[in-house]
C-alpha cells in the first residue's frame, strides 16, 4: 500500500510538470526492468537500456494525456506493461523488415502511410525543434506546459506566474507566432 | 483560425512533442551514461582491490611460508646431521620389497610416503626400529608432534637396540624443539651430554644455540 502511495506520488508530480521525476523513475526501476526484461523476454542489456528508456517516455505521455491518473497497480508493473508492447512493436517491425528513422518512437507513425511522408513529417519537427531553441527559455516552458503536459492557460499562468488566463493566452499566442515565423523563414530558406 | 493555420497549429503541437520526447530521451541516455560509468567505476576500483589483495595475500603467504621461528631455524640446521635410517638394517619378517620401496621413498626425501611404508612394515613385524624411522619421517615432514609420539612409544624399546638409543633421543630432543617445547628439549640434550655420546660436539652446539635463543 505504502509502494503504492510513492508510486502514485511520482504519477501526481509527473502529471505536474515535473520532468526531472522521469530520472527518478528510471533510477529506481532501471535493475528490475533491466532484469526483467532480459530474463522474461530475451533482450540484450543495450536492448533493454532502450526500451526502458522509450517505455518512461511513454508513460509520461500517458500521464500528461490523462491516460493515467489513478495508479491501479505498482508503477514497475505498469512500466512492465508498457515495455511489452514495445517489445512486441519492435519485434514486429523487425520481422516486416521495416525501416522507420532512428528517431521512429518519436514519431506518431501511425498517422503516415509511406516512408517519404515519414522523412517529410521528421523534417518538419526538427524545424519545429530548431524554432524552439530559437524562442527562448520562458517561450519554450510556455510551449512545452500547453502542448506537451497539455496544462489549460488558467493552470500555466498560475505556474509561469502571469496575473490572469489573458496574459498567458496573450504571451502563448505571441510565442507560437513566433515559432510560425521561424518555421516560415526557415522554409524559404 | 483558416484551413491552413490550424494544420499550422496541429504541426507546431506534433513538433513540440516529438521534439520534448527527444529531450527527455537524451536526457535519460545521459543518466544511464553516468550510471554505466560510475558502475565501470566501481568495478574498476573491486577488480584493483581484489589484485591488490591477492598480491598482498600473496607476498603473506611467501613471507608467511618463509619466515621459520627461530626454533624451527635450528631443527632444521641440525636435522640432517645424523641419519638413524639405514638401508643395511631390516629386523627380519617383513617384506623385502616394501623395505627397500620404503627406504628408496626416503632417500629421495618423500617422507609421507616413507613414513606409510614403514608403518606398513611395522605393522607386519612388529620391529620397535620401524617406530623410529616412522618418528624420523613424521620430523622431517613437519609433523613434530606426530613424531614425538612415534618416538616415544620407541624409546619404550630402546633397549632393544642400543645402538639407536643415542639417535633416537637426538630426534626426540629436536621434534620437542621444533614444537616449541623447549624445556623438554633441553632436558634430552642435557641428558645426552652427561652421557658424553658418540655426537657430544653437536649437542652442546645446539644447546649452546637454544641458551643465546632464550636468554636474549
Amino acid at each position: 500500500m505504502l509502494k503504492i502511495y510513492k508510486d502514485q506520488n511520482l504519477v501526481d508530480r509527473m502529471h505536474q510538470g515535473e520532468d526531472y521525476v522521469v530520472e527518478l523513475i528510471y533510477k529506481k526501476y532501471r535493475a528490475p526492468f533491466l532484469k526483467w526484461a532480459i530474463k522474461n523476454h530475451d533482450l540484450g542489456t543495450e536492448e533493454a537500456k532502450n526500451i526502458l528508456q522509450e517505455s518512461i517516455i511513454t508513460l509520461y505521455i500517458n500521464v500528461t494525456d490523462k491516460k493515467l491518473v489513478n495508479l491501479k497497480s505498482s508503477l514497475f508493473t505498469y512500466l512492465c506493461g508498457i515495455g511489452k508492447n514495445k517489445i512486441r512493436e519492435e519485434r514486429r517491425a523487425e520481422s516486416k523488415n521495416v525501416y522507420y528513422s532512428d528517431n521512429w518512437m518519436l514519431l506518431h507513425v501511425e498517422d503516415v502511410d509511406t516512408l517519404e511522408e515519414l522523412q517529410e513529417k521528421e523534417r518538419m519537427f526538427m524545424q519545429v525543434e530548431w524554432a524552439l531553441k530559437e524562442v527562448g527559455e520562458r517561450c519554450k516552458k510556455m510551449i512545452d506546459l500547453f502542448y506537451f503536459n497539455k496544462k489549460s492557460l488558467k493552470e500555466i499562468s498560475g505556474v509561469m506566474g502571469y496575473s490572469n488566463e489573458n496574459s498567458a493566452k496573450t504571451a502563448k499566442l505571441k510565442c507560437v507566432n513566433r515559432i510560425k515565423s521561424i518555421l516560415a523563414t526557415s522554409t524559404k530558406m | 483560425m483558416n484551413i491552413e493555420q490550424g494544420n499550422n497549429e496541429r504541426e507546431i503541437a506534433d513538433g513540440v512533442i516529438y521534439a520534448k520526447k527527444k529531450e527527455l530521451l537524451s536526457n535519460l541516455k545521459k543518466v544511464e551514461e553516468d550510471l554505466s560509468s560510475k558502475q565501470k567505476t566501481k568495478v574498476l576500483f573491486l577488480r584493483g582491490a581484489a589484485i591488490a589483495a591477492s598480491i598482498g595475500l600473496l607476498v603473506w603467504g611467501y613471507w608467511y611460508l618463509n619466515t621459520k621461528t627461530w626454533e624451527e631455524q635450528l631443527v632444521a640446521e641440525h636435522l640432517n646431521f645424523y641419519e638413524v635410517v639405514s638401508s643395511t638394517r631390516g629386523p627380519g619378517g617383513e617384506n623385502s620389497m616394501l623395505l627397500v620401496e620404503a627406504l628408496n621413498f626416503y632417500n629421495d626425501g618423500k617422507w609421507k610416503r616413507a613414513q606409510t611404508a614403514f608403518q606398513q612394515l611395522y605393522e607386519q613385524s612388529q620391529a620397535a626400529e620401524y617406530l623410529l624411522y616412522q618418528g624420523v619421517c613424521a620430523l622431517k615432514s613437519g609433523e613434530p608432534l606426530t613424531a614425538i609420539t612415534l618416538l616415544e612409544e620407541f624409546t619404550d624399546h630402546v633397549e632393544e637396540f642400543p645402538i639407536l638409543k643415542d639417535g633416537a633421543a637426538w630426534y626426540l630432543a629436536l621434534s620437542y624443539l621444533q614444537s616449541k617445547q623447549v624445556e623438554k628439549s633441553k632436558l634430552i640434550l642435557n641428558a645426552e651430554l652427561k652421557n658424553s655420546n658418540e655426537f657430544s660436539k653437536e649437542v652442546e652446539a645446539l644447546l649452546r644455540q637454544i641458551e643465546d635463543r632464550t636468554t636474549n
